[in-house]
């Protein structure tokens, strides 16, 4: 009898079917009292957080958050969510090696990319599940190990625990994940970028867990894992010897064990009915790891063969890499619409349970939810939806189409936010796929980080002195998402009335005017005296005089002058940097005045490059708060030096 | 230098080319679909866009001068009126509170 101890996600996930056996938690709790047992993992002795920490921060069944994780794995490319996931190139690819051919799943390509890894020194180890029967994490560090390793295993495995003991001997790895536990994985690996806080720290000696880098993951194809004991149990009902067992192969509805004396295929129906499938993975909605650098799996291509998934530069890489070294060949076969069935067949599965569950009233963490960026969830459990607006100018079909997604979804209520968009209130957790599918199909799309917000500016506003509508939607193209180490919000003014508070934007941009007397048609006669909302003008001996201490360069005094005496100097952008309105506030200060549209794209790429260099506290400390840390000079100074290597 | 605006209300001015703006008083942001809708549907009869400001308002932009009583019955019959401009107390601006963020104190 295990003792029964606090646990946050013992009530939240694992009781409720809904774990995954990855090892996440295990591996990030630096006091290590989470262990694995055949029934799901537990706490092992008291936890004074009562297992709030570290643990509940990584379970991707907590939120898997695939929008913001997306950000650091995709970068700028990052997409809206698909069936497949996204990816820059797919191959069907196999070992040249024969020995890791014969040893491996459907070719060894999975095999010969670590290798490869391994041998060039990309890694110095490799975490992946070794040992068909009774599986375990291990870490691997030359090619024996992972001819040893090598094959697919059906069995729920901590393999994420596997990474922590990594980091106790290597620095690089490479991890071999299913789909869970490469989401698992990521949450781990971001830590610091999801959460904002440190790493819970060994309750002794204060430090967190040393985790490896991860320098590549290989995300493999799932349709449904197996609890060991329950499948050997189901096995030896059906009189098979497992120690004759050499191959396990899962496919869509079957699964068939190679073995010595011949193959035997079984109905999978008949393996779920017998309840040897893993809970946690009726729930689960990614067949193809969506989040992996690579991901690898049989279906898409012919026997033997091992569909390669490309999904960010980094994967695409590695097998273009593999493939000139020569440790795997490739070719361009591949049928993605077989791959878009075994995805959509899993999908299907994840609507009958998440039904299911609905109908029996068991509980469910929408984990999934914020997988769509701009789908974030509300204190009454349920998610608000952000909807983009092309910088706050929207069409009557814009609208037609918020306010039924909203009547149709929501509880009947849409908030007009202070940043220009429009959020559909009030979402339940299951209607989100639906309301999403709507969406994007209307052509609409959310955004999850804050776009630039603009005034109307020049084109409609009396006052408006430049153009902010388009710049706005040229800065969101060229900045959003850019990760930096807090929120970076931009805003634009068309005028000093500064509507959208550019000295409280971490990036604002003002549109100004200096004005010039032509002494020559000026006859005196002061209207731009009385219309000058400072005080700055004065007529001294029958002329206008600006008074530029106190001129704020808003035009009125241009647009006013009966006799056009008035003349436009200068005209452009003011740009202010480091000013927001949070929790420790702070002024913006002048960088530039009279900017064109290139010299505010030069300098916010440079502001963010000094703001990177600068960062101690990664979403704690916004750019005003570093620039006073640093010092303003020396930050202007360094903001101005960038600027010139990259004009240069 | 102020802009011309309608019938003593502040919150319908005329723009540069002459057209006039409606700036909806919208309070703390909170529309119901029926109003958004409306919205969009007085935009699309009288020819206007719709400006989604800073202060959380929604302003139809575009509105010529014969059409104005027209556009603001449209709008009254969903509960919209103009309000929040010149020199007042502006419409309220507010974040969602403690009904929807699981991050408010109140």
């Amino acid at each position: 009898m295990k003792e029964e101890f606090m646990w946050f996600l013992r009530d939240e996930v694992v009781n409720s079917d809904l774990c995954t056996y990855c090892g996440a938690c295990a591996a990030v709790c630096p006091n290590c009292r989470i262990e694995f047992f055949e029934d799901g993992p537990a706490l092992v002795e008291e936890c004074p957080r009562d297992g709030k920490g570290a643990c509940m921060d990584v379970c991707h069944r907590i939120t898997t958050d695939a929008s913001r994780m997306g950000l650091t794995i995709f970068g700028f490319k990052a997409k809206p969510p698909s069936l497949i996931g996204q990816y820059e190139k797919m191959v069907s690819a196999r070992a040249t090696d024969s020995a890791i051919r014969e040893a491996g799943q459907d070719g060894g390509a999975v095999t010969a990319l670590l290798a490869y890894c391994l041998d060039n020194g990309l890694v110095d180890g490799v975490v992946a599940t070794k040992g068909m029967w009774k599986p375990a994490p291990s870490v691997i560090t030359d090619k024996a190990g992972l001819l040893e390793a090598a094959g697919s295993k059906y069995f729920v495995t901590p393999l994420l625990k596997g990474v922590e003991e990594a980091g106790k001997t290597v620095n690089k790895i490479a991890v071999v994940a299913l789909p869970c536990q490469v989401n698992g994985l990521r949450r781990m690996q971001f830590f610091e970028g999801l959460n904002a806080h440190p790493m819970e720290v060994n309750e002794e000696d204060g430090t967190p867990i040393k985790l490896p880098a991860f320098a590549y993951t290989i995300g493999l194809f799932c349709m449904r894992n197996f609890s060991y004991e329950k499948l050997t149990e189901f096995l030896k009902g059906k009189g098979i010897k497992l120690e004759n067992i050499k191959k396990f192969v899962i496919r869509l509805e079957t699964m068939r064990l190679e073995m010595e004396d011949g193959d035997v295929e079984l109905d999978l129906r008949e393996v779920e009915d017998a309840g040897a499938v893993w809970d946690g993975c009726y729930i689960c909605r990614d067949a193809v790891s969506k989040l992996a650098d690579v991901s690898a799996g049989y279906t898409g291509t012919p026997k033997d063969w091992t569909t390669l998934i490309a999904r960010n530069a980094k994967g695409l890489e590695l097998i273009t890499a593999a493939e000139n070294a020569g440790y795997i060949e490739t070719s361009s076969e591949v049928e993605v619409d077989r791959i878009e069935e075994f995805a959509d067949h899993k999908m299907r599965s994840f609507d009958r349970e998440l039904k299911n569950r609905l109908e029996e009233e068991k509980p469910i963490k929408f984990y999934w939810a914020r997988d769509y960026p701009g789908v974030r969830p509300e204190a009454k459990g349920t998610f608000f939806v952000k909807i983009r607006t092309n910088s706050g100018l929207v069409n009557h079909d814009y609208l037609a189409k918020v306010a039924e997604l909203a009547k149709k979804y929501g509880d009947g209520s849409l908030e007009a936010t202070t940043r220009q968009s429009i959020e559909i209130q009030g979402v339940p957790g299951e209607k989100i796929d639906d309301l999403m599918a709507e969406l994007y199909e209307k052509g609409l799309m959310t955004i999850g980080m804050g776009y630039v917000v603009a005034c109307p500016g020049i084109t409609y506003c009396p006052e408006g002195l430049v153009e902010t509508k388009q710049l706005a939607n040229e800065l969101t193209a060229e900045f959003v998402q850019r990760l930096t180490p807090h929120k970076m919000k931009i805003g634009i003014a068309g005028c000093p009335n500064s509507c959208v508070r550019v000295r409280r934007h971490d990036i604002g941009i003002m549109g100004h005017v200096r004005p010039v007397l032509d002494p020559e048609k000026c006859n005196g006669c002061g209207r731009c005296t009385e219309t000058c909302k400072v005080g700055a003008l004065s007529v001294v001996a029958g002329k206008a005089q600006i008074d530029r201490d106190k001129c704020v360069e808003c035009g009125w005094c241009i647009r006013s002058c009966p006799h056009e005496a008035m003349l436009e100097e200068n005209k452009g952008y003011a740009l202010w940097i480091g000013g927001n309105d949070s929790r420790i506030p702070t002024d913006g200060i002048l960088l530039r005045n009279f900017c064109t549209k290139e010299d505010l794209f030069r300098l916010i790429n440079s502001v963010a490059a000094v703001f990177i260099k600068y960062r101690t506290k990664p979403g704690r400390e916004r750019l005003g708060n570093v620039i006073q840390r640093v010092g303003e000079g020396e930050f202007l100074r360094e903001v101005f030096e960038t600027e010139e290597k990259m004009r240069s | 230098m102020k802009p011309e605006i309608y019938k003593g209300t502040p919150a319908v001015f005329k723009r540069k080319d002459g057209k006039f703006e409606i700036k909806i008083l919208v309070t703390g942001g909170m529309l119901t679909p029926g109003q958004v809708k409306r919205i969009g549907e007085v935009a699309e009869k009288y020819g206007a866009e719709v400006h989604i400001t800073v202060r959380q308002e929604l302003s139809i932009l575009g509105v010529s001068e014969e059409k104005l009583d027209a556009a603001l019955d449209d709008l009254k019959e969903v509960g919209l009126a103009p309000g929040s401009a010149g020199m007042t107390f502006r419409n309220v601006v507010s974040c969602l509170g403690e009904d929807y963020c699981f991050k408010a104190a109140a």
